[in-house]
C-alpha cells in the first residue's frame, strides 16, 4: 500500500498542478498540458510510487480503451453537427426561433439558454457560445452580453450535452453505471439550470430582468431540469441536454405567448430553410437514439459486437495491486457514437435528396470534423493516459486520502469546486471528469459519503467550468470582434461561476447529509 | 526545424493521435506476452508521441 505523507501527497498532486499552471498562466491547449502532465505522471510513479514498465503499459491500454469511449461519441458528434451546419439549417434555426418573441428576456433567454443548451447537446466544444453570440450581436446586445449569456446559459447542459459525452467519461473512469450515476447527476444539473437562466438574464439586465424574465425561467427551466432528469434516468442519457433543450423551446413557445411577454412585436427573420427541414436531422437522431436504446430486439442486434481487452492483476514496486478484469467494453454498432453515425449517414442523405448541399459538401463536412476533432481528441488521450497512470499507481487514491483528511466532513461543500477547477483548467467537463473523477469516487468513499452525490457535484461543478473556461470564451470572443479582449467577459462569467457553483455546493452538502 | 513544425502541424497533430491510439496496443501484446524489451521500445514512442503533441497539440 501506500503509505500517506504530506511530501508524498504534493508530488501526487504533481502532475495536475503541471497542467493547471501551463493551461492557465502560459496559455497552453489541453494536448500540450496534458503530454507534459503525463511526463510528469510518468516521472513521478516510477521514482516514488513503484510504477513497473508492466504497470506503466497496461496503464496506457486502459486509457487508451477509455478514450476510444468517448472519441466515438466526440466524432460522431462533430460529423452530424457539421451535416447539419453545411445546409446553413443552424442559422435557419436562430432565424426560426427570433420569432418567438420581442421582448428582451425572452430572447436572452431563447439564444443564450435554450438555443445554447440546444447547440451544447448536438456539438458542444464551444460550438454554443461561437454560434449564440454573433447572433446575439445581430440581436442588438453588446459584445460582452453576447458572450456573457450564452457561456453561462449553456454550461448546465454540458454533462448530458455531446450526446452524454462528458457523462460516459465519468461512468468510463469510475466503473459505475448511469442507473446509479444518473439520478443525482441530473438533479443537480437540473438546479443548475434554473440558477443559469437567472444569471443570464442578471448579466443582461441586473434584479429587473430577473424581476421580469423569473417566472419565465421557473417554466422553462422545470420543463428543461424535468426532461433531462426523465431522460437520464431512464436510460436515454445521450439526449438529455438534446431533449431537454427542444423540451425548453416547446415551453418557451407557450411562455411566449403570455401577454405579460407580448408588448413588444417580434421580427421575422428570412432564412430559405424552414425550421421544420432544419431541425430534421435532429428528429432522425431521436428516432435513431430512441430505437437504439429503448427497443429490445434492436438493442440486441446492435449489441452484438463488443470490443474489450482483459488484464492481468497488476501490481507496482510499492505494493498498490489493481485486481485483474476486462478494460472499457466498447459495443461498435450499439455505442451512442454509432447511433450517431446512423443518423449522421440518414441526414446527409436526406439533405442531398433536398438540394441543400453545395457541390463539395462531403469534404468539406470531413475536413470541418478533422480539424475540430483532432485537437480535442489529443487533450482527451493524453489527459486520460495520465489519469490512468495515476490510478493504476495509488497516485489518485493518496490524494484523495489526503483531501479527505484535509475537508473531512465539510467536503461535500468542495466537491463541485474540483470539478469546476478541473473543467477551467482543460476546458472541458470531459476531461475534469477524466482527471477528477476516480479522485472524488475515492474521496467519497474514504470519508463514508454517497459516492453518487459526490460524482454528481464533480460532473455539475465540470459543466459549470465552462462558463469560466479560457479556452471556451477566447472562441466566443474571436466571433464577435473581442479577440484579445477575453479579460472583461472572463471576469463577469467568473462571478456567476462562482456564485452558483457555491449554491451547488450547498445542495451537495444537503443530499450528502440526507444520503449519509 | 520550427518552420517544419509550423508548415506541418495539423499533419503531424492527426498523426501523433494516430500513434497515440495505436501504440498502446503493442504496449497490451509486450507487457502480457512477457516481452520487456518491446515494452521499453512501446514506452519511448509514447515519450516520442507525446514530445510531439507538445510542439503542435
Amino acid at each position: 500500500m501506500t503509505e500517506f505523507s504530506l511530501l508524498k501527497w504534493f508530488f501526487a498532486f504533481s502532475p495536475i498542478a503541471v497542467v493547471l499552471v501551463l493551461m492557465i498562466w502560459f496559455d497552453w491547449g489541453g494536448g500540450r498540458a496534458g503530454a507534459a502532465g503525463w511526463f510528469t505522471a510518468l516521472i513521478v510513479s516510477a521514482a516514488l510510487f513503484g510504477a513497473t514498465p508492466e504497470l506503466l503499459a497496461l496503464a496506457q491500454t486502459k486509457g487508451i480503451l477509455l478514450s476510444l469511449n468517448v472519441l466515438y461519441i466526440i466524432w460522431m458528434a462533430l460529423v452530424l453537427y457539421n451535416v447539419v451546419s453545411e445546409t446553413g439549417a443552424i442559422e435557419a434555426i436562430g432565424a426560426g426561433i427570433q420569432r418567438f418573441s420581442g421582448d428582451k428576456s425572452i430572447q436572452l433567454l431563447i439564444f443564450g439558454w435554450i438555443f445554447g443548451s440546444f447547440l451544447q447537446g448536438v456539438a458542444g466544444y464551444g460550438v454554443p457560445i461561437a454560434v449564440v453570440a454573433p447572433l446575439l450581436v445581430g440581436l442588438g446586445f453588446s459584445p460582452m452580453v453576447a458572450v456573457a449569456v450564452p457561456a453561462i446559459g449553456h454550461s448546465w447542459s454540458v454533462t448530458f450535452g455531446s450526446m452524454g459525452a462528458s457523462f460516459q467519461a465519468m461512468m468510463a473512469v469510475t466503473g459505475l453505471g448511469a442507473d446509479f450515476l444518473a439520478p443525482w447527476s441530473a438533479g443537480l444539473l437540473g438546479l443548475a439550470a434554473y440558477l443559469c437562466g437567472l444569471a443570464a438574464l442578471h448579466v443582461y439586465g441586473g434584479w429587473r430582468l430577473v424581476g421580469h424574465g423569473g417566472p419565465a425561467v421557473l417554466a422553462i427551466g422545470t420543463a428543461m431540469a424535468g426532461t433531462q432528469y426523465f431522460l437520464a434516468v431512464s436510460g436515454m442519457w445521450t439526449l438529455g441536454g438534446f431533449g431537454a433543450s427542444l423540451a425548453g423551446l416547446a415551453a418557451c413557445l407557450l411562455v411566449a405567448r403570455a401577454p405579460f411577454y407580448r408588448r413588444q412585436r417580434a421580427e421575422a427573420a428570412d432564412s430559405r430553410m424552414g425550421l421544420g427541414w432544419a431541425l430534421s436531422a435532429y428528429l432522425i437522431l431521436i428516432v435513431v437514439v430512441s430505437l437504439g436504446v429503448l427497443c429490445g430486439p434492436v438493442r440486441q442486434f446492435l449489441g452484438q459486437v463488443k470490443l474489450s481487452l482483459h488484464f492481468p492483476e497488476i501490481r507496482s514496486a510499492a505494493g498498490w495491486v489493481t485486481p485483474a478484469g476486462y478494460g472499457a467494453r466498447i459495443s461498435v454498432f450499439g455505442h451512442g457514437g454509432a447511433l450517431l453515425a446512423y443518423a449522421s449517414l440518414i441526414s446527409f442523405l436526406v439533405y442531398r435528396a433536398k438540394g441543400y448541399y453545395s457541390p463539395g459538401a462531403a469534404g468539406r463536412i470531413v475536413a470541418k470534423t478533422i480539424k475540430s476533432g483532432v485537437p480535442t481528441s489529443l487533450g482527451i488521450v493524453s489527459m486520460v493516459c495520465f489519469a490512468m497512470i495515476m490510478d493504476q499507481c495509488g497516485m489518485t487514491y493518496l490524494l484523495a486520502e489526503g483531501i479527505s483528511r484535509i475537508f473531512g466532513a465539510t467536503y461535500p461543500f468542495f466537491s463541485p469546486w474540483i470539478g469546476l477547477l478541473g473543467a477551467f483548467m482543460t476546458g472541458s467537463n470531459t476531461n475534469s471528469n477524466v482527471v477528477f473523477g476516480v479522485l472524488q469516487q475515492r474521496t467519497a468513499d474514504l470519508a463514508g459519503l454517497s459516492v453518487a452525490v459526490i460524482l454528481a457535484a464533480q460532473t455539475t461543478g465540470g459543466a459549470l467550468g465552462s462558463m469560466i473556461a479560457p479556452a471556451k470564451i477566447i472562441v466566443g470572443c474571436s466571433t464577435v470582434g473581442l479577440a484579445g479582449q477575453e479579460g472583461p467577459v472572463l471576469r463577469a462569467t467568473i462571478k456567476y461561476g462562482l456564485i452558483i457553483t457555491g449554491l451547488i455546493g450547498l445542495a451537495t452538502t444537503l443530499a450528502a447529509i440526507l444520503t449519509r | 526545424m520550427a518552420d517544419f513544425f509550423k508548415k506541418h502541424s495539423a499533419r503531424l497533430a492527426g498523426l501523433s493521435l494516430v500513434g497515440l491510439l495505436a501504440v498502446p496496443f503493442l504496449l497490451y501484446a509486450a507487457a502480457t506476452g512477457g516481452r520487456p524489451g518491446l515494452t521499453w521500445v512501446g514506452l519511448g514512442l509514447m515519450g516520442l508521441l507525446m514530445l510531439l503533441v507538445m510542439k503542435v497539440g
